[in-house]
């Protein structure tokens, strides 16, 4: 271990987690203010620089294209907090992720039209080589990114100490309606919070990229590691975010030049977890200081759930199998192939639906347990011979083994970090699938996994891979209503809005959490078998983060509590881009690209939106009263605006 | 002892350093209402999260009907008997007065996530145990012409009645009732008080109550204990307790 | 609400259904391309579609395809392998292409390779990797400079200039990894010795903990196998920001302008690029026998781009159509009829195409383009071949 590499190593990991730090300080600027986690985060990081890029590209000066990128982020971040955020009074913090997933897609959708997916370089502050000091090097533009940092920490700190606007930022974060009693309108102080966060971003994306490079896609993973680098140090705390995004920056470099940069990005994700589970507070953070907002509620039915299954049901039931087993006669090839991706990723959907939609357990993860099945299905198929149908219950099994174990671990979190704990499980699970060459195949993971089939009959057309999967997603959506009607639903629903008073009715709620998703993960799993069956190929690629959008994409304009709905949205995410094509014709282009982005960011964004709006709400809790004759005035209980 | 339905023995509950609730006793008999009341502080929503397993006891013991509850899982509590009513009405939002109030008997059995799936007989048997249940006690507390209403939409005197009949539902020994008339008026006092008189004796269940209000707790209880700096400083009738100095001191005192 | 669910989704399907089929027209031959628009092999897709465009011209005015125009339908796989089946099904059943050629990654490439067999419609396989055309598949074909022909290069070259230390860098996808094995493959028969396999995830901005390694390690040249142009480019950057000053070999895909921005120009001028032919087609000699159709198809790329030049991205598209047109030469307008034309196809031989020499049987549907793989050099101006 040469010292000099050792050295350089760390002059890396440093530059590296000034980065993050900035980053995790924008998270943390909107925690402290709003409660709220931004998953756009990362994005207006990119935008930063993307911004700068195209500014000088088009000849504008450094120095005004650098504010004016950052002025821009902070426009939108700030307009995405009023006209988004703000009205959504009644959201809880699952639909607040969703909207700021929306805004994630949104932004990308966004550049990749305008701007396409090219890589962009950004000049540097100042000309000139990397400085070298006896065999360490470090880049002038590196220095001004550390020195950035050191201006900004100094002056949040100063900020959230000294002025009243600070303390006033801290004073509601913790207590809204105390906050306001005060004074304090946290509407101006969330659009504040917001706006910083924004320009932050914008800033540190101007200033870092020359570093690199700026493109559409980097701003996810820049997200995702300068969040945990502020929970590592602390998200609630002053210096928290910076001195964990540094620690990160400095154990990630050290990991992939000492360590073994294959499993780099799993071994951070690991961090996270344990982050999340023993010190969620962070190095920095006191005993209690964690603040789980407790959000007024929001009521997502519009009616009086149904506990039986009733002659109408019936008829509904069967009007809907109808309908698939019609869809499968009558349509051409082709749509025939999109109802069966739409109703494989349901079977993903479904599981979520009670999951997220009833339970309001936001799980990211969903993914990994069709990765399971997937794969379990090629290699039992492929290499052992076995039949594809024992193989997919081995496979399900496996699934329901591996949630109820992770499950009891990782519900023990709520909210937000329960939802990055899950991406986190996610993310190892690829990284695994992606390097354990022998079982999985490698990156390239297996071809020629033959078609389905059952007691010997080939189930290889797309006719009977369709009317294949309708059956299974039959089944798991009966055995879905039949939860939901059940006093297990009720039990969910009752998890959603209270899990204490929930126990305090006797229901063990980390257990039936782990239920659940063990359910979840079953019927994603009989959804991922098929899915290698019908693509004849099974690889990590189609089971990342993108997959897991695309599923809560399916399940916010499903509505959130309906299973049809989730089969409906299915549908719309797997047909939409294809109808795209189709319309714009061949016009294939990065414009049209952008453009099924945009259009899921802006429906994930306007359906939570029209959910949490309070004007809404009052209509849905009339709407109950219908049918009971009581004149009763609907006044809404004493709680915090 | 043998009588009492819950002895809380030696209660101490330690944050950090500070020592919330210091070595308190008391007990409570079958059919009795206690009230616990104290300076705000004083460490009586801490005795009743530590009855009720939301917070684990530095030392000290909770017997419930003989049996040592200490440390045990909210669920299972509500399980073997015990219920709780909360200072911020925790109704269930989603679900209508009457599925809140169901919630409320789902103590009553187990039947998991498969056999709910398959709708077996336990699962039909516990929703009818549940239904019933249900009907009684909203027809019983005046809740009849709400049942089917989204349960956050009734006005907040409703709602903590709704809470009430949930707790009930469950058919409990004793039920531990947080803050049940803040921010109610005095009409709204009344009927509640009533209302909870009459139920605990219907269903033969003990109360355990915290309020400020100090004029309802008097008129509604057998017995009160009165708690200061996490101290007990009184255990009797609300007539010997109005009259005691200590007490006095510690509601006027400095 | 299962109501209001239903009636979407019926509606959505009824849309879908409406959707008419587009008429055969019997007076064009049409090629689908499934292409990957967006997602990661995006930066380069432009490149295939900037020479396709130049391509479709040279085969149009040189006679079409047996005689009839040809026109080109794109649909945008997302780099996604279900999206790239779907695409792959519209075409067939609604575009009523001919033929089609795509995806540009290996696996999405394999992923409706099922769906042409089942369909019987001749595929010319846009890919790197070897399993995307062997072993035989009958209704697909080679297209591209693949590893097979681009990672020899590279490695007799280094063995040439004595480098038989060399360390390698790559991208954790399945393009790294199986450019990884075939790299480590070769070199072990070509006696060079491979002492680091360092990775990368595509979206990672900072290399260097891994360069750093290397760096210790001392090794004489460093070869750095990547999809992504910004991570490629970077990671020569970084090479020179360390201090390093071995040159680094990048594969194919990154010979392209947007390299030496990324790189800046002393990682540019340390960089060694697989290349095709069609680089450097101002230095090609007169007597190189692919001299004819890269001087035309340079020609006809200026006419439409002429403030570029094209590299080795901008011929991948074309060849399929300059096969095709072999194959119509014989047939004529049964080019329209996919089992004459796949037959045609299997009996061309020794076609001088932009990228190499073509020759395909009917047992084997490739051939070695080695011969049409060399190693250039960028100055910021010109690429040229590297001696």
């Amino acid at each position: 271990m040469n010292p000099t590499d050792l050295v350089q190593t760390a002059v890396s990991g440093l530059a590296n987690g000034a980065l993050y730090a900035f980053v995790g300080l924008s998270f943390s600027l909107v925690s402290r203010s709003t409660g709220l986690i931004n998953f756009a985060q990362g994005d207006l990081t990119m935008l930063g620089g993307m911004l700068t890029a195209v500014m000088t590209e088009a000849t504008v000066p450094l120095f005004i294209a650098v504010p004016l990128a950052a002025l821009i982020c902070a426009a939108i971040s700030g307009g995405f907090y009023y006209f988004a955020i703000r009205p959504s009074t009644r959201a809880t913090m699952s639909q607040l992720v969703i909207i700021t997933v929306g805004l994630s897609i949104l932004i990308r959708g966004a550049v990749t039209s305008i701007w396409g997916t090219d890589p962009r370089q950004v000049p540097p502050f100042t000309a000139g080589g990397p400085i070298a000091v006896g065999g360490v090097s470090i880049l002038p533009q590196q220095l001004w990114l550390i020195g950035l940092l050191a201006v900004v920490a100094i002056a949040t700190t100063w900020f959230f100490r000294r002025t009243v606007l600070g303390l006033a930022l801290r004073a509601s974060s913790g207590n809204a309606l105390g906050a306001s009693f005060v004074g304090i309108d946290n509407r101006v102080l969330g659009l504040f919070a917001f706006a910083a966060a924004g320009f932050l971003g914008g800033l540190v994306g101007a200033v870092w990229s020359p570093i690199a490079y700026a493109q559409v896609d980097i701003g996810v993973g820049l997200g995702i590691k300068g969040f945990t680098g502020a929970m590592l140090g602390g998200l609630h705390t002053a210096y928290g975010p910076l001195v964990g995004g540094v620690l990160l920056g400095i154990f990630e470099a050290f990991t992939a030049g000492y360590v073994s940069s294959h499993y780099e990005d799993a071994l951070i994700f690991a961090l996270l977890i344990l982050a999340l589970l023993l010190r969620p507070q962070g190095l920095l953070g006191g005993a209690n200081s964690t603040t789980q907002d407790e959000r007024p509620e929001q009521i997502l039915s519009t009616s009086v759930r149904a506990t039986t299954f009733g002659r109408r049901d019936f008829i509904g039931i069967a009007i809907g199998i109808a309908v698939l087993g019609l869809i499968g006669a009558v349509l051409p090839g082709v749509w025939v192939s999109n109802a069966i991706f739409a109703g494989i990723e349901a079977m993903a959907v479904i599981g979520l639906v009670l999951l997220t939609g009833f339970a309001g357990q936001l799980s990211l993860g969903q993914a990994a347990f069709m990765m399971i099945g997937a794969y379990a299905s090629a290699y039992l198929t492929v290499r052992s011979g076995w039949p594809p149908i024992l193989a997919l219950m081995v496979g399900a099994a496996l699934s329901v083994v591996v949630a109820l174990a992770l499950g009891r671990i990782i519900f023990r979190l709520r909210g937000f970090y329960l939802s990055m704990a899950s991406l986190g499980l996610l993310m190892i699970a690829l990284t695994f699938a992606r390097e354990w060459y022998g079982i999985t195949g490698g990156p390239s993971g297996f071809v020629g996994i033959g078609a389905f089939s059952l007691f010997g009959f080939d189930l290889g057309s797309d006719t009977a891979v369709y009317y294949t999967v309708a059956t299974f997603v039959v089944i798991s959506l009966l055995f879905g209503m039949s939860i939901a009607r059940s006093r297990i639903g009720r039990a969910l629903l009752a998890i959603r809005s209270s899990e204490s008073a929930a126990r305090a009715c006797g229901v063990d709620v980390v257990g039936l959490k782990m239920r659940i998703f063990a359910f979840s993960a079953a019927t994603a799993s009989v959804g991922g078998s098929l899915y290698g069956h019908y693509l004849s190929i099974v690889n990590p690629s189609p089971f990342g983060l993108d997959a897991t959008i695309q599923q809560l994409t399916a399940v916010t304009v499903g509505g959130f509590l309906s299973l049809w709905g989730a089969l409906a949205g299915s549908l719309l995410t797997v047909a939409l881009p294809q109808l795209i094509g189709w319309v714009s014709g061949s016009v294939a282009s990065q414009f049209i690209a952008g453009i099924d982005y945009i259009i899921f960011g802006l429906l994930l964004i306007g359906i939570v939106m029209t959910q949490s709006n309070p004007a809404l709400h009052r209509f849905r809790m009339r709407l109950s009263h219908r049918g009971t004759g009581a004149a009763v005035d609907a006044k809404e209980s004493v709680r915090a605006p | 002892m043998s009588a009492s339905v819950l002895a809380v023995e030696g209660l101490s509950v330690n944050f950090g350093g500070l020592r919330a609730v210091n070595d308190v006793s008391f007990a409570i008999g079958e059919n009795e209402i206690v009230g616990l009341v104290g300076p705000n502080g004083a460490g009586k929503t801490t005795i009743f999260n530590a009855i009720f397993g939301m917070i684990a006891p530095t030392s000290g013991r909770i017997v419930f009907r003989g049996r040592d509850i200490t440390g045990l899982a909210p669920e299972r509590i509500a399980e073997a008997g015990i219920t709780r009513t909360f200072q911020n009405v925790r109704l269930f939002g989603e679900l209508s007065v009457r599925e809140n109030v169901m919630m409320g008997a789902y103590n009553a059995g187990r039947c998991g996530v498969i056999a709910s799936i398959a709708r077996v007989g336990r699962h039909r048997r516990l929703e009818k145990l549940a239904a019933e249940r249900a009907d009684r006690w909203i027809a019983r507390l005046g809740l009849s012409a709400y049942a089917n209403m989204l349960a956050t939409g009734l006005p907040l005197g409703l709602q903590r009645i709704a809470e009430v009949a949930r707790a009930l539902a469950g058919e409990p020994r004793l039920m531990l009732l947080d803050e049940p008339a803040a921010g109610l008026n005095e009409v709204e006092k009344r009927q509640l008080a009533d209302l909870l008189l009459a139920a605990a004796a219907e269903s033969g269940c003990a109360l355990l109550l915290v309020d400020h209000d100090m004029h309802l707790v008097m008129g509604l209880v057998h017995r009160v204990v009165v708690v200061d700096f996490g101290r007990k400083i009184a255990d009797d009738s609300p007539a010997a307790v109005t009259r005691d100095p200590a007490v006095i001191e510690a509601y006027l005192g400095a | 609400m299962t109501k209001s669910w239903m009636l979407l989704a019926a509606a959505i399907f009824s849309v879908l259904g409406a959707v008419a089929a587009r008429a055969q027209d019997a007076t064009e031959f049409k090629v689908g391309y499934v292409a990957s628009i967006t997602g990661l092999i995006a930066p380069i897709t432009k490149y295939y579609m900037d020479g396709l465009d130049a391509g479709i011209k040279m085969v149009n005015e040189s006679g079409g395809v047996g005689g009839l125009p040809v026109s080109v339908v794109k649909c945008d796989s997302q780099s996604n392998e279900a999206q790239a089946v779907l695409c792959t099904k519209r075409l067939i059943e609604q575009d009523k292409v001919n033929m089609l050629m795509g995806v540009g990654g290996t696996a999405p490439t394999v992923a409706i390779e099922p769906t042409v067999q089942a369909a019987g419609i001749p595929l010319f396989a846009i890919a790197a990797g070897r399993i995307s055309y062997a072993p035989l598949k009958k209704w697909v074909f080679k297209a591209i400079i693949g590893n097979d022909d681009q990672v020899p290069t590279v490695v007799k070259f280094l063995k040439k200039k004595g480098c038989i230390k060399v360390a390698l860098i790559r991208d954790n996808t399945a393009f790294g990894n199986d450019s990884a094995k075939s790299i480590k493959e070769e070199a072990a028969r070509d006696g060079v010795e491979i002492v680091a396999d360092e990775v990368y995830t595509p979206t990672d901005t900072d290399i260097t903990a891994q360069l750093t390694r290397i760096r210790g390690l001392n090794p004489q040249a460093v070869i750095n196998y990547a999809v992504g142009i910004g991570v490629g480019g970077l990671i020569s950057k970084e090479m020179v920001q360390l201090g390093m000053k071995q040159p680094s070999f990048v594969g194919m895909n990154q010979q392209i302008v947007g390299y030496a921005v990324n790189a800046g120009p002393e990682g540019t001028a340390q960089t060694f690029f697989v290349a095709a032919k069609v680089a450097s087609a101002a230095d090609l000699p007169k007597d190189d026998p692919l001299y004819g159709p890269i001087s035309t198809f340079t020609k006809y790329f200026k006419e439409l781009h002429p403030d570029e030049t094209p590299n080795s991205n901008s011929p991948t598209a074309v060849d399929a159509l300059l096969i095709a047109q072999a194959a119509g030469k014989a047939i004529g307008k049964k080019v329209l009829d996919r089992e004459a034309l796949r037959d045609a196809i299997e009996h061309v031989t020794n076609l001088a195409g932009l990228q190499g020499f073509w020759t395909f049987t009917p047992e084997q549907h490739w051939s070695s383009l080695e011969a049409g793989a060399q190693i250039v050099t960028y100055d910021g101006k010109t690429w040229a071949p590297a001696n």
